[in-house]
């Protein structure tokens, strides 16, 4: 009995995980898509289309935060493994391990990390040499 | 209150899964940051930050770019050898590194399971040697963990089939991982496992088709758009994103499109990735790495002396075998359809995790049964190896050899535990070795070294040497580090293959003049003892053909070697028939009592198997055949190292 009623707790709360992140996987997709917008808006020279497409990017990102999908701040910031992936490290005058460059934004979904931001980090010349 | 779950866990070398039995199926442990929903493997990675922080499984990984020196991978490559991974200034083991994601293994399991998890099954590759095996076992220790089992992985994944409940089985494992195959063939009968014969290539995987891949959809983009994806990081990335998801959706398809707008730009404005990929494509590109496939499957069936036809089921294991190239080819090889209800990356850690119910005593119907990976035995008189449990032996077992010394008042005996497929002891690797000294001075030939390997259910290995007639005894657990690597072990087997010829004639002619040796030592003591009942005419052949015996032992020639035993052989026998002819008297109770002996030390060992306990007998009987003819124990002779 004891060993069911263990059993039932678990798939309760198996069943509320599974109802609380249901969507993760069809936001996740979403996500590429959310680049590929972002990517086209930096190259549209013409002011009317880029005046409408960024409207329409808008209403997407509007959609995103009402889920609750929310960027992860990056640049600038001290390397943080719970939230960035280091794809690059570059030497620099800044400290080191910095984030010098998103290559792919972050985002988070309810607290969890949706995606990952994959970024360059800053390699201290300094710091190394006296290692 | 129920029993305590037993958590099975496949430890990879490149990433690491953990599964428990729940309402009586294998469920696979999400880990706790899983990016996605379950996300359900561990990397086997283990960092530590410049501020001195530990970072275990997904977490290292995503920062070792940034950190090479404080990252840790395929720490399973070095397992069971003597290597330190030098880390932000500290000095850790293989086990060490283990434990780290053993550790993190077993407090995501308790999290999610909300219970306290002490006991572990460990998966790991058959090949695995004894070395590999007690540090497999030992970092499970060290992260707190009973390892109460360490199951082949092709065995685990065989359980997941849930194969061979009942009636007999022969199946074929099939395994290709992210760098390496494994290729294994069991048998199982009524539930119990084993495992005939295993092969492989350590330098084939998945991730050798993902790069073919990549590479081809940037070549074909610089055909079309002149620009090299590769040199712009962030582009290749999305390619390498784009790829894995087009090879995984073609297993499904027969065409997929890469769609990557603005993947980069020049002086023409922004250019875009759009490009369609057929399963034919990808089959093509595959080819010469599916291919590579076909040979090792091939060597199990012959090492396992069985034909196609033979093997029952195959079963896949590992994300590669999705591919339909790579099942057509199985299918191809052994005329079978390969089985697919279990998924292929998940099947290692859900048998062990069933290995482990079993253990906790939640399943009763299978026992389970491995082999060892290479032949185990000692140095014997003339730097010989000399087998006492053969590669592929099915484990838990226990044999025994009784020898004997190499020369008169010889007090002790080394020895010298090897593992090798090689006939001389140089060429095969060093397990260990100890002195059995005390032995009562005697001549040549007549103590009794009762030496017993001891192979428990994990592979580790005991060896004891025991004086018969002093109860003297002597014993190591192998667990001293050897420089032996998977790599290595397929070089032995090879290297065995290769020598094959060399050593066979190697061992013949120190066989041949060790039993010279020995015809020469044996016929001059009966020869002393029977100075009284021999005739004049008698002692003058025999003085002759000893002192024949003697020259052609300092010769070294092998024929003259051989004529010689055969001649001294035949002299005594016919000495031998007509003291016998003379003397009506039955002289044969003292060999029957010496046999009688060695059967009581048989019974004693209670923990043989039964299989083994009749074979045991057979070298009994055996013995008592050899005893009655020569009146010596056994041929064989441990090196009297003692002298040195």
């Amino acid at each position: 009995m004891a060993d069911f009623e263990n059993y039932k707790k678990h798939i309760d709360k198996t069943l509320q995980i599974e109802r609380e992140f249901s969507n993760e996987k069809l936001l996740k997709e979403l996500l590429n898509i959310v680049d590929d917008f972002e990517r086209a808006l930096t190259t549209i020279k013409d002011s009317d289309d880029l005046k409408g497409i960024t409207l329409v990017y808008n209403n997407l990102i509007k959609f995103l935060h009402s889920y609750d999908v929310k960027k992860i701040d990056a640049i600038g910031k001290q390397l943080d493994v719970n939230l960035h992936e280091v794809l690059l490290q570059e030497e620099s005058q800044e400290k080191e391990g910095i984030v010098l460059e998103e290559l792919q934004k972050g985002y988070t979904y309810k607290n969890k990390v949706l995606r990952y931001a994959k970024v360059k980090v800053s390699q201290n010349k300094m710091e190394n040499k006296e290692e | 209150m129920g029993k305590e779950k037993i958590l099975g866990i496949d430890l990879g070398t490149s990433n690491s899964q953990a599964s428990v039995m729940m309402g009586g199926t294998p469920t696979i442990i999400p880990s706790a940051e899983g990016s996605t929903l379950y996300g359900k493997a561990f990397p086997s990675v283990v960092a530590f930050s410049k501020t001195g922080e530990l970072l275990v499984g997904e977490p290292a990984k995503r920062q070792a770019i940034s950190n090479i020196e404080g990252t840790v991978m395929l720490a399973k490559r070095k397992m069971g050898q003597d290597y330190k991974f030098k880390v932000q200034g500290k000095e850790y083991t293989p086990q060490q590194i283990s434990a780290f994601l053993l550790q993190k293994i077993k407090t995501d399991a308790e999290a999610f399971l909300g219970e306290k998890i002490s006991k572990a099954v460990i998966t790991v590759p058959a090949y695995f040697n004894d070395n590999q095996r007690t540090a497999t076992k030992d970092a499970g220790k060290i992260a707190g963990l009973d390892v109460i089992r360490l199951v082949n992985e092709p065995t685990a994944a065989a359980m997941a089939y849930g194969l061979g409940k009942t009636g007999k089985n022969k199946i074929l494992v099939f395994d290709l991982g992210g760098g390496t195959l494994d290729v294994t063939i069991m048998e199982i009968n009524d539930g119990v496992y084993n495992v005939l014969s295993t092969s492989g290539d350590t330098q084939l995987g998945g991730s050798d088709m993902d790069k073919v891949l990549v590479q081809y959809i940037n070549d074909r983009f610089k055909q079309q758009e002149g620009l090299d994806l590769s040199k712009d990081k962030m582009a290749f990335q999305r390619v390498l994103e784009a790829g894995e998801k087009a090879k995984i959706e073609l297993s499904k398809v027969g065409e997929t499109e890469i769609n990557l707008p603005y993947i980069t730009a020049d002086n023409s404005g922004p250019k875009h990735l759009v490009m369609k990929i057929t399963r034919t494509d990808l089959e093509k590109l595959m080819d010469p790495i599916v291919e590579r496939c076909r040979q090792p499957i091939r060597n199990a069936l012959k090492d396992a002396k069985l034909s196609k036809n033979e093997i029952d089921k195959v079963i896949l294991v590992g994300g590669p075998t999705r591919m339909p190239s790579v099942q057509k080819l199985v299918e191809q090889e052994l005329g079978k359809l390969p089985e697919k209800t279990v998924d292929p990356m998940e099947c290692v850690a859900m048998g062990a995790a069933i290995q482990g119910a079993v253990l906790a005593g939640e399943i009763t119907d299978i026992v389970l049964l491995d082999v060892t990976p290479l032949t185990l035995g000692i140095e014997t008189l003339g730097n010989v190896s000399t087998s006492l449990i053969d590669r592929n032996t099915t484990i838990p077992v226990k044999k025994h050899k009784v020898f004997s010394t190499a020369a008169d008042m010889q007090n002790a005996v080394t020895i010298h535990v090897l593992q090798g497929e090689r006939t001389m002891a140089e060429d095969n690797v060093s397990l260990g070795m100890f002195n059995l000294t005390g032995i009562a001075p005697a001549p040549r030939g007549v103590p009794q070294i009762d030496v017993t390997f001891d192979i428990d259910a994990n592979g580790i290995l005991t060896v004891s040497a025991k004086d018969l007639a002093t109860n003297k005894e002597q014993k190591i657990t192998i667990t001293a580090s050897t420089k032996l690597s998977e790599a290595e072990i397929n070089k032995f087997v090879n290297a065995a293959k290769e020598h094959e010829e060399e050593d066979k004639k190697k061992k013949e002619e120190i066989e041949i003049k060790n039993t010279l040796d020995t015809m020469i030592y044996t016929s001059e003591k009966s020869f002393g003892e029977l100075q009284d009942k021999l005739e004049a005419a008698e002692k003058i052949k025999i003085e002759e053909v000893l002192k024949e015996s003697k020259e052609a032992l300092a010769t070294n020639d092998l024929t003259k070697m051989k004529d010689a035993t055969e001649k001294l052989s035949k002299a005594m026998q016919e000495v031998g028939s007509a003291i016998y002819s003379r003397a009506s008297q039955a002289n044969g109770s003292q060999p029957n009592a010496e046999g009688a002996s060695a059967g009581a030390q048989t019974d004693s060992e209670s923990e043989f198997q039964e299989e083994e306990t009749e074979e045991e007998a057979a070298d009994v009987s055996e013995q008592n055949k050899r005893a009655k003819k020569e009146k010596t124990i056994d041929a064989e002779y441990t090196t009297e190292k003692s002298k040195k």
